[in-house]
């Protein structure tokens, strides 16, 4: 069998510098169809990725199987000679300030348990009202032990939890709910209620005007649309390739000066808090919008060496792709009113969004469905939407922002990061409707 | 693997399924003229899917130990809630190879390299960034049938995103080559990357577009994201047992205008969604889904064509051999019609152009659908007046498919993309000729 220490004695032989990323991930798969567990699915997958520096030059391969890690190295070596010397480096050995960030009680759920979690969180769902089924939802929990080893003298491990669910549909009469879910617990079943509550206020759908009003957007719907945004915005990558809104705006204003926003990798509880990025780099927080001002973007390795900046500990890779930067946790800090519903005169609440991954991450720019969304005139919920979209730029958004609500909470959003926001009422927005 | 199908049986399962997935990747990422990554490398997955006692078990390892994964296959079909029936069908034993004139594996890196780094920028342009992949793939599948099935694959991929900037405004345009083809595909990689950065650069000029109810001509990728998003998914045959199609109940009736064919095809040599066999280790065919406006047939695993007591169609699909088989498109696409392009235009006096796909999302059971057109241009009395952007088109699969007025009789020209349902992305082709839609409600930013 192979072992690590043959995989650096090979590396140590021609290179000047090398790291080795290895992941072994066990993966538990079920999917629930028409209210019953219907699909489940198990395995374990191990995925090496190595990169090599020459003299200034880096290569890089993968596999998933540790027996060919021979060929893995040769094919690293034979790219870093086709590669044009850059600033290439890996992490130095560095202090990890948190350790031990999970109880050790999260990786010890059956899959037997997190099969019971599961049910009964449908059949807590179900008790809200019985014409409420769920049609289709996928469960995925996955335990990931990482170890980074590199030439500097880093060699770290790590094991981190992670469950995600979503409900493709749950139906009541007409309706047909669409939600999503992520946590490092398993599913828990007092969710079940929660979601069957938002599922029936949105019987007896109604058409609404077009124009512009006032938007109250809740941690779901802001945080699927903040997410993909400061991922691409705050991103050293795009900054360095002038390739982001942010290019040249550091110490300016961008948004509303009622508007604080960071990346946090350190804060206990949250899906990808962890000791240490992917390069080995420790965890940190950093600013990333402090009172409507730009303060800082987000760097691995590469892109802080050559914006002469230092790395904030947001590479994210998987063993099959050199580090790319992503955020942590993205926290939006709360503001000081519980509940922002009866601030509203006349706008519209929106809860969910359709058509996310259509929006331009880049410019900001957005045009999508309210799924589920709620008319409101003077603080009271009038009637659920439909036929309802709404259309703006983010960053036009985020200047207008009116009160931001004292109600955070960890959201689950398609790129699969953490994220921790509040609910945020903005002044205007366009909406359009069909009456 | 025909011992360790016997030991599945030995030990209880009724049917065993054993699949094997590797690919082999060379990539390289270039932003301007500077290398983002180069990289190469092999995934491989082997999954075994059994029925236990009437249930499914599913369980997947990337090491050798396939009796370790039979055993944990059986004890998943243990927690499974829902029995199962499946036919049994004859033995297929076939090889596919994915015909090319250029064997990637032959090209040296450094000549990929180089036929990204010549591209030059053009005025306007802050950002070229270009992506190059090309994959070797190769796929086996054994079944308690005796069926052996193997495919030897390759797939080229070019994907150029160009950014451009004038005063504070960026604009960005992006568009993927991916075809079942060997290094060839390269062979108008200039022409293809030019083309993008100046549809970047006339973005700088378009206008937000009024939102509100218009008539919309739509191009032959736009078309084919419809026709696979508001239609494809509604006929995939799980959903339509689920309840949750709002097609469930419409076979054999009128749901489009008289003149709309579509099928679904995974037997196109060579197409985008080409699926010589299925996961489930069933040949591919053509299903007729809608002729002349009739809603014709489902498409089907081999567990929903039991429960509806047809023949499956090809259609059960998984990302990989870990994944849940699920019916899915193969290709899509609505056939050619009759009206010319010029006459379709000319019939509109207010209305949009829209062209190209950022994607799109489908509720199956209410029918309701959004799309985010990639350029879109404003048509007064028949002529394209301005570029637009940021338009999205939102409607109901029943009233827009009965809204679908004109079928252009263009050349159909092979799309596609990746489709994601329940977590899972698979290949799946698209496309249609140019066709016009009647009421359809557009989302913009006036």
């Amino acid at each position: 069998m192979v072992k690590i220490r043959h995989i650096i004695n090979y590396l140590k032989r021609k290179s000047d510098g090398w790291e080795v990323y290895l992941r072994e991930g066990s993966l538990l798969n079920m999917e629930v169809i028409n209210n019953k567990i219907d699909f489940v699915s198990s395995g374990r997958k191990t995925g090496l990725g190595v990169s090599v520096i020459k003299d200034k030059r880096l290569g890089f391969s993968y596999t998933d199987n540790i027996e060919k890690y021979k060929e893995c190295i040769d094919k690293a070596r034979e790219i870093a000679a086709l590669n044009k010397p850059d600033e290439y480096s890996f992490a130095k050995k560095n202090e990890i300030k948190h350790k031990e960030l999970y109880s050790r009680k999260l990786y010890e759920y059956t899959r037997e348990d997190v099969c019971e979690y599961y049910e009964n969180f449908i059949q807590n769902l179900k008790s809200t009202n019985k014409g409420i089924n769920v049609l289709s939802s996928v469960y995925n929990r996955a335990i990931s032990n990482r170890h980074i080893i590199n030439s500097e003298g880093i060699n770290l491990k790590e094991k981190s939890v992670q469950n995600t669910v979503s409900f493709g549909s749950i139906k009541l009469d007409k309706i047909n709910y669409t939600a999503s879910y992520a946590d490092i617990k398993p599913l828990s079943p007092e969710k079940g209620r929660e979601f069957g509550e938002r599922i029936i206020e949105l019987q007896n759908k109604k058409d609404i005007k077009t124009g512009k009003m006032q938007l109250l957007l809740n941690q779901d719907a802001l945080g699927a649309l903040l997410s993909g945004f400061i991922n691409a915005s705050c991103n050293g990558e795009n900054v360095l390739r002038k390739n982001s809104v942010f290019v040249n705006k550091l110490e300016s204003k961008v948004t509303s000066n009622k508007l604080s926003i960071e990346d946090n990798g350190i804060k206990q509880g949250l899906f990808n808090t962890w000791g240490f990025d992917d390069e080995g780099t420790s965890s940190q927080r950093t600013v990333l919008i402090k009172k409507g001002v730009l303060k800082n973007i987000m760097h691995n390795l590469y892109t802080a060496s050559k914006l002469d900046e230092d790395s904030t500990g947001n590479a994210i890779r998987t063993p099959y792709s050199r580090p790319e930067i992503g955020t942590t946790n993205l926290i939006v800090r709360e503001g000081s009113k519980k509940d922002l519903l009866p601030e509203m005169d006349y706008g519209i609440y929106v809860k969910g969004l359709m058509g996310l991954h259509t929006m331009n991450t880049m410019t900001g720019d957005f045009s999508l469905t309210v799924s589920e969304g709620h008319f409101v005139e003077n603080g009271q919920k009038k009637y659920p939407l439909k036929n309802t979209m709404l259309s703006g730029n983010i960053l036009g958004l985020l200047n207008c922002v009116e009160l931001i609500g004292r109600d955070a909470r960890h959201v689950y959003d398609i790129s699969c990061s953490g994220t921790y926001v509040p609910s945020i009422l903005f002044s205007e927005a366009q909406i359009v409707g069909k009456e | 693997m025909h011992e360790y199908i016997k030991y599945g049986e030995g030990v209880g399962a009724q049917y065993v399924e054993i699949k094997h997935a590797t690919s082999q990747r060379d990539n390289i990422e270039i932003s301007n003229k500077h290398i983002k990554e180069i990289s190469s490398g092999i995934n491989s997955m082997l999954g075994v899917r059994v029925i236990f006692k009437d249930r499914w078990g599913t369980a997947f390892s990337n090491k050798d130990n396939i009796e370790e994964t039979i055993n944990q296959a059986i004890k998943n079909a243990k927690a499974n809630k829902q029995k199962t029936r499946i036919d049994t069908f004859k033995a297929n034993k076939r090889s596919f190879k994915t015909k090319v004139k250029t064997d990637p594996a032959n090209i040296p890196f450094l000549e990929k390299q180089n036929s990204l780094l010549k591209i030059n920028r053009i005025k306007s342009v802050t950002n070229l960034s270009q992506q190059y992949t090309d994959i070797t793939r190769n796929f086996g599948f054994f079944n308690s049938e005796g069926s052996e099935l193997r495919w030897d694959d390759k797939i080229t991929f070019h994907m150029v995103s160009s950014s451009a900037k004038k005063n504070n405004r960026i604009e960005n345009y992006f568009d993927v080559k991916a075809e079942h083809k060997g290094y060839e595909l390269m062979d108008d990689a200039e022409n293809f990357s030019l083309e993008i950065m100046k549809k970047s650069v006339e973005m700088l000029r378009a206008r937000n577009a009024n939102g509100g109810t218009y008539p919309v001509l739509i191009d032959q990728k736009l078309g084919g994201v419809l026709i696979h998003e508001a239609l494809g998914h509604a006929c995939e045959a799980d959903i339509v047992l689920n309840n949750n199609s709002v097609l469930g109940n419409k076979l054999n009736e009128q749901v489009g205008s008289a003149n709309l064919n579509v099928y679904d095809a995974g037997n196109i040599i060579n197409s985008w969604g080409w699926t010589p066999f299925d996961d489930e280790g069933i040949l591919a065919k053509k299903t007729p889904l809608i002729r002349k406006g009739v809603l014709t047939n489902f498409l089907h695993n081999r567990e929903t064509a039991a429960k509806f007591k047809v023949n499956p169609t090809g259609n059960g699909r998984a990302q990989s051999p870990s994944n849940k088989v699920i019916p899915r498109m193969t290709n899509t696409f609505i056939d050619k019609g009759e009206s010319r392009f010029d006459d379709m235009l000319s019939s509109i006096k207010e209305g949009y152009y829209l062209k190209g796909s950022l994607g799109g999302e489908v509720e199956s059971a209410s029918g309701q659908f959004l799309f985010n057109a990639q350029e879109g241009f404003l048509i007064k009395n028949g002529q394209l007046i301005k570029r637009v952007k940021g338009v999205s088109l939102t409607g109901n699969i029943l009233e827009t498919l009965k809204n679908i007025c004109l079928i252009g009789d263009d050349p159909l020209i092979h799309g596609g993309g990746a489709c994601g349902k329940a977590e899972q992305y698979v290949l799946a082709g698209n496309w249609s000729p140019h066709i016009k839609i009647k009421n359809t409600l557009l989302g913009g930013q006036n």
